[in-house]
């Protein structure tokens, strides 16, 4: 091999060239740069500050959820991981010092993701693209989302609905319906209302009313609690059925959640068959025992008991189930289970596997795939 | 009679009524269109004339928001026509991944002596099924449309339809929505209100509503295994041709084993005619079959597309 191909070979990367400058400038050599710089399967991220140890948390199941940076210069850290192709990571950073332990997006990194708890930053592997779809509005028309509040005597309180309709909604048209459960996160976080929008505007769904519920005690009531059923079913259901013009099958009618909203998705579908028919389940929180107690929290508990009963003794719950899930959760073993546990029952099942975390932007990336695969739209029908 | 591929793009149609000889006024069905019916505005100003606008859109609107009974009836009609759908593709699905199965590991132009005689039986079948959902929904369409267009909330704008048709000079179809398209004119009479010879054109959806039978097709739709389906019935007045718009967008044109499935499906009864962006076929008065302008192409039971000359006659 002659000189010259060697020194081409062996020529630093851009991440390979930015590490020695950031060891021989020191601070000055990150100025202007986002992080994390992604070649291929490497992610390179970078801290700049005092500080006496510095860790990426993330929430990969499978791997150290916290990795130690390196201190490449004087107050400058790095690290550089493995990244999949497709792969969206959320993340913060631990700063330790003086025994002080503060948890905080990563300054260098403009790119962050926002759920009802606050935000995390995000990196994203070379083919991950965001969907265009729920960011950005290119619908000739918009739906509406009407407040309303149903007095609910199963609770024994008053539950606020948001409800979506498409646009030009009228009286004179029938509607397939999806209740939404954990909506107004849907609504915040996945920007559920532009997707639905834009889907409809493609004619990729047909237009569709979605009902938007959220529960202020998400951990007892989502988790197979028999009230809840009621709930949908008998108030919310015939709230809807009232008020609007409604198509009246199961093949029509929806239940949507994730983690536990897919939980109470699909137990009111075990418990009421033939009133949903269609269910959207994403990264639902499906834990089993085959044997043994399980080990995630007592909240589980009814989950658990639920799911084992299903499991054991699986009826069809509805027509048609779309489960997605990130390879990143640890509840991926459980959504891979359900799929032949569905299919043997005669459901049309589909999973969907992400290289992503339990998170929201998840769920949205998920959600053209999940809502065409249950209501096609009717592109079959128009030739312009 | 002119049928036209999508009029967006390239608009051929003020060339092709001069072809077929037809003259204003211009009536216009657009019920296609949805919503953006009145939107004729770009359309005029090709034709360089106004159209009459049968306003078959809000016509139905109001007349489903006046009467009841009509509006139960063609929802549960729209039940009854979804539910054949749901029977006609169980058994749709099989017959296709038989063909695709014995089409996939021979050439469809000379299939061989052992798959060749396979495939007969094979494309009977099919064609059997497609004609009986055919016939299921002709008798749906036939009972339901029977029964409702008589009703008084829809008399007065069959009348409004068949006083402009009967002063038409030419009857235009435009494209969108084909099942929108089909039964608001149905509801409306306008067929059955068309003046013996009068020049009609229809472009898209509007070709297909046209003939005999309306096909369904796209190879790689978003969702689904795309499996082309019979719709049901058309309006028969352009016999004899299965029109496919959008077709190098919607169809793999360059999968012989898929083209010579189509055509083969439809070919039989009908030629199987590619319409894309301005292309047209024609039919004259006195003429036999169908006038190609150079640009439509024809998919053959070989798996071959071809476009015929200017002025061929199919």
């Amino acid at each position: 091999m002659s000189d010259a191909l060697l020194d081409e070979a062996s020529a630093p990367t851009g991440i390979d060239a930015l590490r020695a400058d950031i060891a021989s400038r020191g601070a000055v050599a990150v100025e202007g740069v986002s992080f994390p710089v992604v070649e291929g399967a490497r992610a390179f991220f970078c801290y700049v500050g005092a500080a006496d140890d510095v860790l990426l948390h993330h929430w990969i199941f499978g791997l150290e959820s916290a990795v130690p940076f390196h201190r490449t210069a004087p107050d400058v850290w790095t690290l550089e991981i493995e990244i999949q192709e497709s792969a969206r990571v959320e993340y913060k950073l631990g700063v330790e010092r003086d025994g002080q332990h503060r948890l905080l997006q990563d300054p260098l990194n403009p790119s962050l993701a926002m759920d009802p708890f606050g935000s995390n930053s995000v990196a994203t592997g070379p083919s991950y693209t965001a969907p265009w779809w729920a960011l950005e509005d290119r619908a000739k028309r918009r739906g509406r989302v009407l407040e309303r509040r149903l007095k609910s005597r199963v609770f024994g309180d008053v539950r606020p609905l948001s409800i979506y309709l498409p646009p030009r909604y009228r009286e004179t048209r029938r509607y397939p319906l999806i209740v939404c459960h954990d909506g107004l996160d849907y609504l915040a976080y996945c920007n559920l209302a532009r997707v639905l929008d834009n889907l409809i505007d493609r004619q990729e769904i047909p237009p569709l009313l979605v009902c938007c519920t959220q529960s202020p005690d998400r951990i007892q009531e989502y988790a197979a609690c028999d009230q809840h059923v009621e709930f949908l079913c008998d108030e919310l259901l015939g709230l809807m059925q009232e008020e609007f013009s409604l198509r009246d099958g199961p093949e029509d009618r929806c239940l949507m959640g994730a983690s536990f909203g897919a939980v109470a998705s699909l137990h009111a579908a075990v418990e009421r068959p033939g009133v949903f028919g269609r269910l959207f389940l994403q990264s639902g929180s499906f834990a089993f025992t085959d044997i043994g107690p399980h080990d995630r929290p007592p909240v589980f508990d009814p989950v658990v008991r639920f799911v084992n009963g299903f499991r054991k003794n699986p009826a069809r719950p509805a027509e048609r189930v779309f489960l997605s899930c990130g390879t990143y959760e640890s509840l991926m073993v459980y959504n891979r289970s359900m799929l032949p546990l569905l299919r043997g029952v005669g459901v049309e099942a589909t999973l969907v596997e992400a290289q992503d975390g339990h998170n929201w932007e998840n769920w949205r990336d998920q959600l053209r795939a999940g809502l065409t695969w249950l209501f096609p739209g009717p592109l079959w029908m128009v030739y312009e | 009679m002119l049928l036209l591929g999508p009029q967006h793009n390239v608009q051929s149609l003020r060339e092709g009524l001069v072809e077929v000889g037809a003259r204003p006024p211009y009536v216009l069905v657009a019920a296609g269109w949805e919503e953006r019916e009145a939107e004729t505005a770009a359309l005029e100003k090709h034709l360089g004339s106004r159209v009459a606008n049968l306003s078959l859109w809000p016509a139905c609107e109001e007349a489903f928001e006046a009467d009841h009974e009509l509006r139960a009836a063609m929802f549960d009609r729209q039940d009854r026509l979804r539910e054949l759908g749901r029977l006609y593709r169980v058994r749709l699905a099989a017959e296709l991944e038989a063909l695709r199965e014995l089409l996939s590991s021979v050439d469809p132009a000379a299939p061989g002596e052992l798959v060749g005689p396979a495939l007969e039986p094979a494309f009977e079948s099919l064609a059997a099924l497609d004609e009986h959902h055919l016939g299921r929904v002709r008798a749906l369409n036939d009972e339901v449309f029977g029964a409702v267009c008589t009703r008084p909330s829809l008399a007065r704008h069959r009348e409004v339809v068949a006083r402009r048709l009967a002063d038409a000079g030419t009857l235009l179809v435009a494209g969108g929505h084909v099942g929108i398209l089909y039964d608001r004119m149905r509801l409306f009479g306008v067929t059955e209100a068309l003046p013996e010879q009068l020049p009609v054109a229809g472009w898209s959806a509007g070709a297909m509503v046209l003939t005999d039978r309306i096909l369904l097709f796209h190879d790689s739709p978003p969702q689904g295994p795309g499996d082309a389906e019979i719709h049901g019935p058309g309006f028969g007045l352009a016999p004899a041709v299965a029109c496919l718009p959008h077709a190098s967008s919607r169809l793999d044109l360059d999968d012989a084993a898929r083209v010579a499935l189509l055509a083969r499906r439809v070919g039989a009864a009908a030629l199987a005619v590619a319409l894309d962006d301005g292309q047209r076929v024609l039919s004259v008065p006195g003429a036999e079959g169908w006038r190609f302008d150079g640009s439509a192409s024809i998919l053959g039971s070989d798996g071959v597309v071809v476009t015929p000359t200017r002025g061929a006659a199919r």
